[in-house]
């Protein structure tokens, strides 16, 4: 009887919002708060709500709503935010696909959602999760039904089994249990990267964007490593690589991102802040690989904004703006998605150079912070 | 040859044009469930700005997307179209990309000494066609994507082809031409917020070509 009184209700709101006989569920659920800079996160419940509402009303998703909802999920997996699980869930209703897709913000917004809210979930780790995601599963897109799911199922598994392995040896048996999960071979996986080294660079770029599940499952076997690295297995790289039969040398050319993530797990976090800025502003020429590195180093967090700030300052004060545009720009467009009053006051100072180039970066992401917009540069990272 | 891809068995997917050699799929455009008739679809918009400046600090023209002024600050242009439009836009990007590729702007496969940011383009095209060949994301305009300068080039040309002639094509009996009362436009532009164009704003519906600008170290 409850049951059927809350379905009512259900209906009842919906009607009266297509209707128009309420106030717009956005600003009732604090639509405002989340634009404009220094505002605190909203929960993901809540930005899953609006999204929902915005689709009743037959009006696109605000890109800075769409920036805020990959943002919150990515959030949940890299903190590991178990009590949201059920908002993740959510994130993957056939009906929060569909709404999404009426943003401006991309062209992609159903895949970069499906991506995003499986990894967090895999980040997760909990078998409650891994049923929820059996039940979603004939509303997922093909390529994330048949190449990712099963492996984020796996790894959920793997995780439930042995979550923190302490020793090389627990390492290894959490390699070998991860494998049988997903019913791979590590030959087979092997293989599988080696093509995809070459299929990632034809065109279209969907080619790189979704690999296939056995590069999918190595990835993943890779922040598995990441994880046991933390805590204390010191040898977890090199005994994969041993598996693997790969020189890490030989990662970079083969998937940028298995690459990327065995140098970042290595590094504690400010090491790896250091790392990535000096990176990207060595960078001499702006290739799409750089959105990894640019997205690594808005994951380590609030930690990146005074480092970043003092290196663009030291940049300004030794004259060598000119000298490191490319990687400058770079730089402005990840210190541009934290929105601090530190961020906003410098960047209006860069918009204000003589160097064109770089005042119209800064200018470019000033108004991006401005619209409310932060935008996720790789949701599958 | 264009191929319908998922669109009929629920699957969704993005259009995308394949030219891999040895391939079952070579040359052939796939039209997926983006380009289906409902809800609406986005055409990004770009102008040229003449006074830009490269990564190499030459001044010369660079193509880098509309935008206009609201009450919110600087905002990004954009054609909102709906029913076949969508698919007609859908359908001439991917068209202009294997232009692209039949004419050798684009490579098949990305990187190397012709394309040194690694966008598929090929680094001399770049320089001609008013991007820059030590930025995949010239224009800034995807930020949320792996999409480079090769997409805005697909853009401008299928704006072109939509703006110019595809829209004048009668659809059906009931289409935009005949009809009583006559069906609204199914086009809107943000900045204006009807189906005009933005005045005083040259948005681009060709490839604008300048030079001849010689290649330059990226800085």
């Amino acid at each position: 009887m409850q049951r059927k009184r809350y379905e009512l209700f259900v209906i009842g709101t919906t009607l009266l919002i297509v209707a128009g006989a309420l106030p717009a569920l956005p600003s009732a659920l604090g639509a405002e708060a989340s634009r404009g800079i220094t505002q605190k996160p909203e929960p993901l419940e809540v930005i899953i709500a609006r999204t929902r509402s915005t689709a009743l009303r037959q009006e696109p998703l605000e890109a800075a709503d769409y920036d805020a909802l990959i943002w919150q999920i990515r959030q949940i997996g890299l903190h590991k935010q178990y009590a949201h699980l059920k908002a993740l869930i959510e994130a993957l209703h056939p009906d929060v696909l569909k709404a999404v897709e009426s943003t401006p913000a991309t062209k992609r917004a159903r895949f970069h959602l499906q991506a995003a809210a499986l990894m967090a979930i895999s980040r997760l780790g909990n078998l409650e999760g891994a049923d929820s995601l059996k039940q979603r599963a004939p509303h997922l897109d093909p390529y994330f039904r048949t190449e990712f799911l099963p492996v984020i199922i796996a790894r959920i598994r793997t995780e439930s089994q042995l979550p923190t392995p302490r020793s090389s040896v627990e390492w290894q048996e959490k390699v070998a249990i991860f494998m049988k999960e997903t019913g791979l071979l590590l030959s087979d996986a092997i293989s599988a990267l080696n093509a995809y080294q070459h299929t990632s660079k034809a065109w279209p770029p969907d080619n790189l964007m979704q690999p296939p599940r056995a590069v999918v499952a190595l990835r993943l076997l890779v922040e598995m490593a990441c994880e046991a690295h933390a805590h204390g297995v010191s040898d977890a790289f090199e005994r994969l690589f041993e598996l693997l039969g790969i020189p890490e040398k030989r990662l970079q050319e083969k998937d940028y991102l298995l690459w990327l993530r065995v140098q970042l797990g290595k590094r504690t976090t400010p090491e790896r802040i250091e790392w990535l800025i000096e990176r990207l502003l060595d960078d001499e020429i702006q290739t799409l690989e750089d959105r990894y590195l640019q997205q690594a180093l808005v994951d380590c967090g609030e930690p990146v904004v005074p480092v970043l700030i003092a290196k663009i300052q030291q940049l300004e004060q030794g004259n060598l703006v000119s000298h490191h545009r490319v990687g400058l720009e770079l730089l402005l467009e990840v210190l541009s998605t934290f929105d601090s009053p530190q961020t906003m006051r410098l960047l209006e100072r860069i918009a204000c150079r003589a160097d064109n180039y770089i005042s119209e970066a800064a200018e470019a992401f000033l108004s991006r912070i401005r619209r409310g917009e932060k935008p996720t540069f790789v949701s599958w990272f | 040859m264009v191929s319908l891809k998922g669109w009929y068995d629920g699957a969704s997917g993005i259009s995308y044009y394949c030219p891999y050699d040895g391939a079952r799929e070579v040359g052939r455009v796939f039209i997926a469930s983006d380009a289906a008739l409902i809800g609406v679809g986005r055409v990004y918009l770009f102008v040229l700005q003449e006074n830009a400046q490269d990564a190499c600090g030459r001044n010369r023209p660079l193509i880098k997307e509309a935008t206009f002024w609201s009450e919110r600050g600087l905002e990004v242009d954009q054609l909102e179209v709906r029913g076949i439009h969508k698919f007609a836009h859908i359908l001439e990007h991917e068209l202009a990309h294997r232009r692209h590729h039949e004419s050798r702007i684009m490579l098949p496969s990305r990187g190397g000494p012709d394309d040194r940011d690694r966008d598929w383009l090929r680094d001399s095209e770049e320089l001609r066609y008013c991007l820059d060949p030590c930025r995949a994301h010239t224009t800034r305009a995807f930020p949320r994507d792996l999409d480079g300068d090769a997409d805005v080039l697909a853009d401008i040309e299928a704006y072109g082809k939509l703006d110019r002639e595809t829209w004048q094509a009668d659809w059906a009996d009931t289409g935009l031409q005949k009809g009583v009362p006559v069906n609204p436009f199914p086009w809107k532009y943000r900045s204006t917020q009807t189906r005009q164009p933005p005045n005083g704003i040259s948005l681009l519906r060709v490839l604008p070509s300048r030079g001849p600008y010689s290649p330059c170290s990226c800085p």
